[in-house]
């Protein structure tokens, strides 16, 4: 199995960067004190080293500082992001993109290994929520199969990021599952997009192509571009435009942004060029500051409510649930310890909430904001989860 | 470690997903027998797409956008009345022997403004009226004088009671439609834009429209003082809303021109009206 070049590996959040690799990797704390002062080191906080992840420094900032805390972002700021939410997650979009087009020709078992796991933590969290929501009345305010979906699609997300990959063979692999079991969940969003109250039925030939069409128009258009700027000025404004392009379109058609991102991306790898590596190195500049951004959004935007706490019962557990049995049927292809790569997929990352911002877009009113609640909580308890509890599972993990 | 020597999952691989598995399943549906405690939806004016903030819009799409919203949301507290002309005997034996309910509070001073004329006749012919659901066993509706409920062939009919404040609005007891209004305007200064809602044959329409100066004027028998718009252009025995959804009053015939009832002297109005209490089971 040939490894990818290194930095396409842990694209979304946590990843090292050209500084990190110079700087090195730092130890782990060997007390439990040292371990929790190393938590507010601003490499960590960062999300430059892999000890803690940004979700839990920069989603209660996000609540501190939007309409229901201090009041910083108004919620009149936050409309307006609603257009950066839409790029950011093009972006997001665009990485996975270029890591599928990377993998699948190498790695389809791979690739097949990262989309079972990723399709029975979707049934999982789907059924669950289903059966939850009728048993028990929590009122959603949405179609109950969609919202159900997007929770699933939502909790499938996962970012690999409590380990690093170079210094154990199993993270590696995780690592790449990571980078590849977000395509399925991508794929699926454009079909719920169809689902949604407000698509019109004679639109759904439109809500299917859309993303292909205006993804690969994209791509074709940055592949044209990105190699003939004359300067790395001319070429930065080249890729940010082609960026704002897709996710104002996404925008405009009410389309998944990240699907277009991902077609985007998949087509710069595919095609000759080195379109694919120019797109990275930008992309690799603004990364951190991106998922800052969208964490601190959806921190603000996310709304504490009663719904939310009940919904998180099937989203936890069954998301628990989900990882541990698409590990273990995935670890068979890809020869690895199911309790080993079910710790490091634990962690949900950016992308869950990606999913959630997303969907909060198309849903609207009070089901897009429980949605994003309830994912909001459940990725920050997740991810305290895999730095407290998960590196027991693992068997010979490094202290 | 060469990954062909990784060996196949083994006994405690699968203990762990069995574990978890069943521990999830039984606390899920352990939490599942637990009832989510009712609680109603706010109304919420649903978030505007990520462009709505950027694109320019002409003034009437929004405004077409905001009424065809208000219908919506209205929609379902409104219901389609007819009403007849009353028989000229029928009437005669009305005025002497009915014991509606008074609205809350004794009457106003002397010193209030004189009650207003009596309001010209109705259209003297079967027709449609809005009808409000108030009060979950309760609709509103203003008939207007000489008219009343129609009774439909074959159907029992509704128990009517008349407001004495304005004989000319009934309350009717009834469930259908079946959502009562979620929220009303107090307070209303004018000077707003409004939805005028009333009913076709079809079902309830919506008309935009501007109320200027609105004056508190004291009416005999109302508890709470009126609005008077000084203009006829809004049909009396429609509902006026605000652009958000909430009851602004009922429109009714004051003299020449056209005064609102409040949602709060409405409420107050039904207040009095004892809830139906449910008879002994029918053998």
């Amino acid at each position: 199995m040939t490894h990818p070049p290194r930095d396409v590996r842990r694209r979304e959040i946590g990843g090292q960067d050209r500084l990190d690799r110079r700087l090195g990797a730092p130890p782990p704390p060997p007390s439990p004190l040292a371990w929790l002062l190393s938590l507010l080191r601003t490499r960590s906080a960062l999300g430059m080293a892999p000890s803690l992840t940004p979700a839990v420094i920069f989603l209660p900032l996000g609540a501190l500082l939007g309409p229901r805390g201090l009041g910083l972002l108004s919620a009149r700021m936050l409309e307006r992001l609603d257009l950066v939410v839409a790029v950011a997650l093009t972006v997001l979009g665009v990485l996975v993109g270029v890591a599928l087009g990377r993998e699948i020709r190498s790695a389809r078992r791979l690739f097949v290994a990262a989309s079972l796991e990723s399709f029975v933590t979707i049934v999982t969290v789907t059924v669950a929520t289903i059966y939850f929501v009728n048993a028990t009345a929590v009122p959603i305010g949405a179609p109950l199969v969609v919202f159900a979906l997007a929770l699933g699609l939502s909790a499938s997300a996962s970012s690999a990021t409590s380990a690093d990959p170079d210094f154990e063979p199993a993270a590696a692999v995780a690592t790449r599952v990571a980078d590849l079991d977000d395509v399925l969940p991508i794929v699926i969003a454009v079909a719920a997009f169809a689902l949604l109250p407000a698509a019109p039925p004679q639109d759904l030939w439109l809500l299917a192509a859309a993303p292909i069409g205006v993804g690969a128009a994209v791509g074709a258009i940055g592949w044209l571009l990105f190699e003939r700027a004359e300067s790395t000025a001319e070429r930065a404004v080249f890729v940010l435009g082609a960026l704002a392009l897709a996710g104002g379109a996404a925008a405009y058609l009410g389309v998944s942004p990240l699907a277009i991102g991902l077609v985007a991306g998949l087509t710069w790898t595919i095609l000759p060029g080195r379109a694919d590596r120019i797109v990275q190195d930008d992309l690799l500049k603004v990364q951190h500051p991106l998922v800052v951004l969208l964490l601190v959004t959806a921190g603000a935007m996310a709304t504490p409510s009663v719904a939310a706490a009940w919904l998180l019962a099937p989203y936890l557990l069954c998301r628990l649930a989900g990882k541990t049995l698409g590990a273990w049927f995935s670890a068979r292809l890809v020869d690895v310890r199911p309790a080993d790569l079910a710790s490091y997929l634990m962690p949900p990352g950016v992308l869950a909430l990606a999913f959630a911002l997303n969907f909060r877009q198309a849903l609207g009113g009070p089901a897009g904001d429980l949605l994003l609640s309830t994912v909001a909580i459940g990725t920050a308890a997740f991810e305290l989860f895999a730095l407290a509890v998960l590196p027991h599972w693992r068997r010979g993990a490094t202290v | 470690m060469p990954l062909r020597e990784v060996e196949e999952p083994s006994g405690r691989e699968t203990r762990l997903v069995v574990l978890v598995v069943v521990v999830a399943l039984a606390v899920l549906l352990l939490l599942a027998r637990f009832r989510f405690p009712s609680a109603d939806l706010t109304v919420v004016v649903p978030a505007p797409g990520p462009l709505a903030g950027l694109a320019a819009r002409a003034t009437f799409d929004e405004m077409a956008s905001a009424m065809a919203g208000l219908a919506d949301r209205v929609e379902p507290s409104i219901a389609v009345l007819d009403i007849e002309p009353v028989p000229p005997l029928e009437h005669a034996a009305a005025g002497r022997g009915a014991a509606p309910v008074s609205p809350r509070g004794a009457p106003r001073s002397p010193a209030v403004s004189p009650t207003p004329t009596p309001p010209p006749p109705m259209p003297r012919r079967p027709h449609v009226v809005a009808a409000l659901r108030i009060r979950s066993d309760l609709v509103v509706a203003y008939v207007g004088a000489g008219m009343r409920v129609a009774t439909k062939e074959g159907e029992p009919a509704a128990e009517v009671i008349a407001l004495s404040a304005d004989p000319a609005i009934v309350i009717l007891r009834a469930f259908a439609p079946a959502v009562s209004i979620a929220a009303t305007v107090e307070g209303f200064a004018g000077f707003s834009y409004a939805g005028v809602v009333d009913v076709t044959p079809g079902g309830p329409t919506v008309q935009p429209t501007f109320v200027g100066r609105a004056d508190r004027v004291e009416v005999v028998g109302w508890s709470r003082s009126l609005i008077s718009l000084g203009r006829s252009d809004i049909p009396a025995g429609t509902f006026v809303f605000s652009i958000d959804g909430r009851l602004i009053g009922l429109a009714i015939r004051s003299g020449d021109s056209v005064s609102l009832v409040p949602a709060s002297a409405l409420i107050a109005a039904v207040a009095d009206v004892p809830p139906k209490v449910a008879g002994p089971p029918t053998p």
